[in-house]
């Protein structure tokens, strides 16, 4: 089993690679098409704002890399907090920018509620849907993940494969075809972002 | 919404964790790895790095080797003075970063970093006291009042559109008597953005009081957690048996047993200690 | 580099210091507690904590008291038991360099306070191996003897399911102010890894380059979070809780209870390390190799700290003191099984070049210890000593059972009533 994950240039990668490290896994970090082509799986992070995100992944042609794996391929994906984001139509950090378009829906920034505060940071439990089992298969009730973002996606309701509990405006984790995406920061989530990451692994190795 | 958060915070001075008490006296712990591995394992939710160094090499290689060795997000918040700064923090592995001097001195290169890391990741810190019975922010690098109210000052920080704010209390810090719940209170109430209230922590009394009456986002503790063994696992466990809200670990430690109010275990009676003869204790496999 | 004003301590120090903009450093600045606060207020804390755990069936013990044939093992037992009136287990780990008079020192201790004790004592094969790994990775040759003292109460603990373990002072709080006498400061995992084992845990050491197996470092280990969760294990200091004085206290103990004192090679404290051959000798002596200062400074810091000392004397007392040469050098390498030049290679590799310059075809300190030290003894604060220069009893029994001429595994004990000698003045 090997994962490949993404290197644009943006964010701390090591941390994801201990984190798959902690359950046995190893990893790749590239951005090359002739590397990513024979991992069981792609993991998309991200850190920073959608349009500098964007801006990064066009220089190092992972659109197109990307495309190719996960659309031609049918290899698993699984973008996690602002990898999330950029797999949706169109972001709105800074200015309205195109994102990579494997998700329908688009990223916008939290609306105003009363009692919600910007950004939404912290440990929160999730509402798990059906599209969301695959992802879910090794989570445990009451387990928590953290959240750290004032932008969250908006799509349909059969691509929301969890909301978070307590607010169910926010998509905690969406799923489409081959295609995941977690809003939260598994890496950083202790042992419940753990079995996040093995779940995801379980799927790759079932393709 | 969400539990509320109990933030590890780590003082670091010349590369180690020390105890801090106003501010102004220090007191020697160790590594601050040694001390970020331990909460963590305890269940800490966050990390926070308070670096008073200006040697910046010094400060990178502490949030390094404490992000490396740990898995809960690590804030980063000292020394840090240009975007470059900012950026050796991220690639080194903070998660987030707080300005304080910047704050004032060049809030243009804080909204920039806002811009490019995201609003999410940036924390504004600022330290606020008491003087004639008023609260006023103080500039620890002029060693006086700012000219800011409270109200002016949240405002300052809104236009440069952070993410979070960490409330520091000089006086409070190291005293262990209680936080600064009146101004705790009134900032959270006069902004939308998450805050993190920081100094006097002693007991579980002290945290539950806080988010009862002035409920920040987040509550640090400092000094206390390094007094005793599995600080964290008692802190939480205190607060759950009060049906406060908190985010408790995975790991079942101290589920059947008392804390008073100091935050330490109450011990088991004979009974119990005799029952455990024949009782298997598991550790806990993820 | 910075020195104290007041003591000599360095921000060098192995355990971390810190020295304030007023040049003094935190220890002293914790020191100061020990005249500021109610002790006898303390004192009540002390007996409010420990009610809690007395086992009033009587069907287990009370508590757990940690001894060896030193280190105020006498003083703390006699607290425990007397003043508190509690029913201790007495556990100990074998150091394996055991002097005679340590080994008297510790049947005495059983046997006048009527306690019962559980010693562990590990296949020296296994010491030997373990400890030239620690001597090749860390220069360490007590790596066996701090992580064997620090493991074995804590296991007995959770075996026996006996929550409280009492323990003397705690040396960060004492030597370098890392807590308050008012934290209450407890025994934890981390202060063991990361200031007696150089931040790992003991598994660290299993390795085929140095012979060592999973099952050699099993008597090492510290038990697990579940363990000691479920049992409820605190470690509590008396320190914390009493004005803690060293000497004053061994000397009560030498009247009460006929503790033996004995002179020691690199220090002129008789009464703290009695018990070991090498705590005092080639251990103190690889310390002031790694570290540039030997046990000597830190009893005269202590000593001066109690204004027994100026500023001026310890200074002096340290010197005289750090270069003498360790006598118990040949019986160390003998029982350990390393040649003297690969000793010394070793011994090398772990001098730090802040602290040495090899100037004129000799070790010295380097330019910027000798300037730092310089510096403070230039501004050093207006001395506060009282007194006359302190003295260090001997006492030591004559018709014995053991041989005195080298280490002692497992030794008889029996002693004929010790008589007192004379004392050691360290100014002369």
């Amino acid at each position: 089993m090997k994962i490949g994950i993404a290197d644009y240039g943006l964010g701390n990668l090591l941390s994801i690679q201990s984190a798959f490290e902690k359950i046995g896994v190893s990893t790749v970090l590239t951005c090359k098409f002739s590397i990513l082509k024979n991992v069981d799986g792609v993991v998309l992070p991200g850190v920073g704002a959608f349009s500098e995100a964007m801006k990064s992944i066009r220089k190092t042609k992972l659109d197109l890399t990307l495309h190719k794996l996960v659309l031609d391929q049918k290899k698993p994906l699984l973008g996690i907090c602002l990898g999330m984001q950029i797999l949706a139509e169109y972001g709105h950090e800074n200015y309205k920018c195109l994102g990579l378009g494997l998700i329908p829906g688009e990223v916008i920034k939290m609306p105003f509620k009363i009692n919600r505060k910007v950004p939404h940071v912290g440990w929160s439990d999730v509402k798990i849907f059906e599209s969301g089992k695959a992802l879910f298969q090794r989570s445990q009730r009451n387990d928590s993940y953290y959240f750290d973002h004032s932008y969250i996606v908006k799509t349909n309701k059969i691509n929301q494969a969890a909301t978070v509990s307590s607010d169910n405006e926010i998509v905690a984790a969406v799923s489409h075809k081959n295609i995941f995406g977690v809003q939260f920061h598994p890496e950083k989530s202790q042992i419940p972002g753990l079995r996040i990451l093995k779940s995801f692994c379980m799927h790759c190795d079932n393709q | 919404m969400n539990a509320p958060r109990i933030v590890g915070t780590i003082i670091v001075r010349g590369g180690l964790h020390v105890q801090s008490l106003g501010f102004k006296q220090y007191f020697p712990l160790g590594c601050p790895v040694e001390s970020a591995k331990e909460f963590d394992r305890w269940g800490i939710d966050e990390i926070a790095l308070i670096l008073l160094d200006k040697n910046f090499k010094l400060n990178l290689k502490t949030i390094s080797e404490v992000s490396s060795a740990v898995s809960v997000p690590v804030a980063a918040v000292g020394g840090v003075r240009s975007i470059l700064d900012a950026k050796a923090y991220v690639s080194g592995g903070a998660d987030k970063i707080g300005f304080n001097y910047s704050l004032f001195k060049n809030p243009q290169m804080v909204h920039e970093a806002t811009k490019f890391f995201g609003q999410q990741c940036i924390i504004a810190s600022i330290d606020i006291v008491h003087y004639k019975s008023k609260l006023q922010h103080w500039n620890y690098w002029e060693n006086k009042f700012s000219q800011y109210n409270i109200t002016s000052l949240i405002d300052k920080i809104k236009q440069v559109n952070v993410g979070e704010i960490l409330l520091n209390f000089p006086e409070k810090d190291g005293s262990g008597t209680g936080m600064d719940l009146v101004a705790i209170k009134k900032i959270v109430k006069i902004t939308q953005i998450p805050v993190i209230a920081l100094g006097g922590v002693g007991s579980v009394k002290h945290i539950v009081n806080c988010f009862k009456s002035a409920n920040p986002s987040a509550i640090g503790i400092g000094n206390r957690l390094s007094h005793f063994e599995h600080s964290v696992y008692l802190f939480k466990k205190g607060l759950k048996d009060i049906g406060a809200p908190v985010r408790t670990g995975v790991n079942p430690c101290y589920d059947d047993s008392m804390i008073d109010h100091d935050g330490r275990p109450i011990n088991k009676s004979e009974k119990e200690l005799e029952e455990l003869n024949f009782q298997r204790i598991e550790p806990q496999m993820p | 580099m910075k020195v104290c004003r007041r003591c000599l301590y360095s921000n060098l120090h192995p355990l971390g210091i810190i020295i304030d903009d007023q040049g003094i450093c935190s220890g002293c600045r914790v020191h100061e507690e020990k005249n500021r606060l109610d002790w006898p207020k303390r004192w009540e804390l002390l007996e409010k904590l420990v009610d809690k755990y007395r086992c009033r069936s009587g069907k287990n013990y009370d508590c757990i008291v940690p001894v060896s044939g030193a280190r105020d093992s006498f003083f703390i037992l006699h607290t425990v038991k007397k003043r508190l009136g509690l029913n201790p287990l007495l556990v100990t780990y074998n150091k394996h360099y055991n002097t005679a008079v340590g080994v008297r020192n510790l049947c005495r201790l059983r046997t006048k306070f009527d306690c019962d004790i559980i010693t562990q004592v590990v296949d020296p094969d296994r010491v030997k191996r373990i400890t030239r790994a620690t001597f090749r990775r860390w220069g360490s040759i007590y790596w066996h003897c701090l992580a064997g003292q620090t493991s074995f109460p804590a296991q007995m603990a959770v075996k026996m399911k006996i929550p409280l373990i009492i323990w003397g002072h705690h040396q960060g709080l004492d030597q370098v102010g890392m807590f308050s006498h008012q934290d209450e400061v407890e025994m934890t995992r981390r202060h063991r890894r990361n200031h007696d084992l150089f931040r790992q845990e003991a598994d660290a050491l299993v390795s085929d380059h140095d012979f060592i197996k999973q099952v050699d470092v099993n008597p090492y280990y510290y038990p697990q979070d579940e363990e000691i969760a479920a049992v409820g294990i605190r470690g509590v200091y008396l320190g914390n809780y009493i004005r803690w004085d060293t000497k004053a206290q061994h000397e009560s103990m030498i009247d009460l209870y006929d503790y033996e004192a004995i002179p020691q090679t690199r220090t002129f404290d008789t009464y703290n390390d009695v018990d070991c051959w090498l705590h005092s000798d080639l251990h103190d002596y690889i310390k002031w190799v790694k570290w540039g200062y030997g046990r000597a400074t830190d009893h005269a810091i202590r000593e001066l700290r109690f204004e027994r000392f100026s500023r001026n004397e310890a200074v002096k007392v340290a010197k005289k003191y750090e270069s003498i040469d360790p006598t118990s050098i040949e019986k160390f390498l003998e029982w350990i099984g390393i040649t003297r030049s690969g000793f010394e290679f070793i011994l090398n590799q772990h001098k730090r070049m802040d602290i040495w310059a090899f100037r004129n075809k000799k070790w010295q300190y380097s330019e910027t210890w000798s300037q730092a030290h310089k510096i403070a003894f230039e501004n050093q604060e207006n001395g506060k000593k009282k007194g006359k220069a302190p003295l260090f009893r001997v006492r030591k029994s004559k018709l014995v059972s053991d041989q005195d001429e080298n280490f002692i595994l497992i030794g008889k004990g029996t002693y004929e009533n010790p008589k007192e000698q004379k004392p050691i003045n360290p100014l002369k």
